[in-house]
């Protein structure tokens, strides 16, 4: 494998390389499946990404500032169920979707607090969230999962605006968005500032307690709001949703060509990285491959990926 | 025995009398020396991928792996008992496997110096997806008779894998304590360009830890399999990565490598075993035991990190 990974051109223009390889998977696809490469799939495809996408945007940034959030797959679960169980005790639809709003928040915030406040390592504290938020979720709800949304909830998630679907263009504008804030703002530099030395940046008088609160608070409100999405998209809330979500994330955000260690990265190698993923699983799911095939095919994605990066880096 | 007391495992010995302590006031039941015994029985598979965590965090690294190699060491074992192999070549053939797996991991993180939570991620997925697999998505059942002993006989008057535990959990404080290996264990944790320059190969004791973790990880599953009777490889170990991890913090290990003690580690297990035994003898909701999981995790990494505030008040400077 090494042999063949050197080989790749990735020390030069990240971007067109991530673009070639998309290429490929697409014309790989198109060949084996002639169902691939219709509009009805794409826009399929387009429809199910924006749950990865929504989290990916906070992943990051977090991975950029030199962290990890392992938690966001229960975090997405946890405000879903949330949702769920407040509409059922009659709350008005809108409400209850705030209500799992800031149920994602409070998540983060715990997260943040831990993390930024008390310089406790990313990786375990998101680890012990991921594994006492699913539990939680199962005793808020027993496990059973909740349905019965009204058509008007729905609009998020099943209708199409123009042929594409509503959940998508809410995606690239989040995308655009959250790429102008990590481009021309002030906040961005202080997070690429995090990940390559945050000495330097706490010594320059910036509050990297702050920065680290607010992109993990950031990660617990993409996540929630993923899970929205999703309720909206499957038309109910089950307390298994978003499981191992966060390997799609990190793939996503890694092959993308943010590197592992922090400080470098962008949100437009990101979105190139999630199509990548989300066009492979489409077309394994076509050729009927099972899911955890797929499971082996990104992780396997996800070691070429840093390996490579880290056999250019040096 | 004054300077056991004094470091580590005090926190932790204190913590584990009081929830047992609670425990036997809410329940009757759970003092009882049936009760005791199934918890230590209950959880040998833990005390031994522990002892493996114990060595992989004690080199500041993470393993979320342990499950998925349980998984396809426990669905191996048993397709080649379903061929008709002797019990005691499937465990051997089982085991190898296990160090097969620990080797992957250490060629990515030791020589490819990739960095482990990432490699560990990734080969959580791969190994649990060659395990399903394998054993094509079935259960597997109807292990034979001979192989039940591994999990459920007896000698010397206490059960097998208890024996197996204790031997290796003894082997192990040694290697740990008195031999070259375990010392450059906690010298790289401890310091890592410190080892390199003192001429520790860092590159080869990582790969050894995480082979050995491997090692550790398939005689726990042979264990496993034999003791639970059927393995399902969608769902064997799942979450078992996370709960060792968290019985090591528990027991005093630091998640920043260099500290900690493999009787730590194996109190940390004893802790997390009664309480999720006490949990369900006292009758609470069993959706609570993985909250409980959860929140044990976390309580572990304040306590950690409250352990190394206090070991650096005296220090200049501010902790990173």
């Amino acid at each position: 494998m090494s042999a063949w990974t050197s080989r790749l051109p990735l020390k030069g223009n990240k971007l067109i390389v991530q673009m070639l390889l998309l290429f490929v998977i697409i014309v790989l696809f198109s060949f084996l499946s002639p169902y691939f490469l219709t509009v009805t799939n794409i826009m399929n495809v387009l429809n199910q990404m924006v749950e990865v996408g929504l989290i990916a945007i906070p992943m990051t940034m977090i991975i950029i500032s030199g962290a990890m959030d392992l938690s966001v797959g229960s975090i997405l679960a946890f405000s879903a169920v949330c949702m769920g169980v407040a509409y059922e005790r009659g709350l008005d639809i809108w409400i209850s979707v705030i209500i799992g709003l800031l149920a994602g928040l409070l998540c983060g915030a715990v997260n943040g607090y831990l993390i930024a406040r008390h310089r406790m390592q990313a990786i375990v504290v998101t680890i012990g969230m991921l594994v006492m938020l699913r539990g939680l979720v199962y005793v808020i709800n027993q496990g059973r999962p909740i349905s019965g949304f009204p058509d008007a909830f729905y609009f998020m998630g099943q209708q199409y605006v123009g042929g594409i679907p509503v959940n998508a263009i809410f995606l690239v504008v989040m995308f655009l968005l959250a790429s102008f804030v990590m481009k021309k703002t002030r906040f961005s530099t202080y997070v690429y500032g995090i990940g390559n030395n945050e000495e330097v940046v706490r010594y320059s008088g910036i509050s990297v307690v702050r920065i680290r609160f607010i992109l993990f608070m950031l990660s617990g409100l993409f996540s929630a709001l993923a899970g929205i999405f999703l309720v909206s998209r499957l038309a109910s809330a089950e307390a298994t949703s978003g499981t191992n979500i966060e390997l799609d994330v990190i793939t996503a955000t890694l092959i993308g060509g943010t590197h592992i260690f922090g400080g470098r990265g962008s949100l437009s190698g990101t979105f190139v990285g999630l199509l990548i993923i989300v066009f492979l699983r489409n077309g394994l799911n076509l050729l009927g491959v099972s899911v955890l095939y797929q499971a082996v095919i990104l992780g396997a994605l996800l070691l070429l990926a840093v390996g490579n990066k880290k056999f250019n880096g040096e | 025995m004054k300077r056991l007391l004094n470091v580590h495992e005090a926190p932790i010995i204190l913590f584990t009398i009081l929830v047992t302590l609670l425990f036997s006031i809410l329940s009757p039941d759970f003092m009882q020396v049936e009760n005791i015994r199934l918890i230590l029985d209950q959880n040998i598979t833990m005390f031994i991928v522990a002892i493996g965590m114990t060595m992989v965090i004690l080199l500041g690294g993470m393993d979320l792996s342990v499950g998925s190699v349980l998984a396809v060491t426990a669905t191996s074992v048993g397709l080649f008992l379903s061929h008709g192999i002797h019990p005691w070549i499937a465990a051997a053939m089982g085991i190898c496997i296990g160090v097969l797996c620990g080797m992957v991991n250490g060629y990515f993180i030791a020589v490819r110096k990739i960095p482990d939570i990432i490699v560990t991620l990734a080969t959580m997925y791969i190994f649990r997806g060659i395990a399903v697999g394998i054993s094509g998505g079935t259960w597997m059942t109807n292990f034979p008779e001979g192989f039940r002993f591994f999990g459920q006989g007896n000698l010397l008057g206490i059960s097998f894998p208890l024996f197996i535990a204790v031997i290796l959990i003894a082997i192990f404080i040694y290697v740990m304590k008195f031999t070259r290996v375990g010392r450059r264990v906690y010298s790289i944790g401890g310091n890592g360009p410190a080892a390199k320059l003192a001429g520790i190969s860092v590159v080869r004791t990582k790969f050894k830890v995480y082979v050995l973790t491997g090692l550790l990880v398939g005689i726990a599953s042979v264990i496993f399999a034999a003791k639970v009777g059927s393995v399902q490889a969608s769902t064997a170990g799942s979450g078992l990565a996370f709960e060792v991890m968290a019985a090591v913090l528990i027991g005093g290990g630091s998640i920043f490598g260099g500290v900690g003690t493999i009787a730590g580690t194996m109190l940390g297990v004893l802790f997390m075993g009664i309480v999720k035994n006490g949990l369900i003898i006292s009758k609470v909701s069993p959706f609570w035991v993985d909250a409980a999981t959860g929140f044990l995790i976390i309580l572990a990494i304040v306590i950690n990190t409250l352990q190394r505030i206090r070991q650096n008040k005296g220090k200049e400077g501010d902790l990173v």
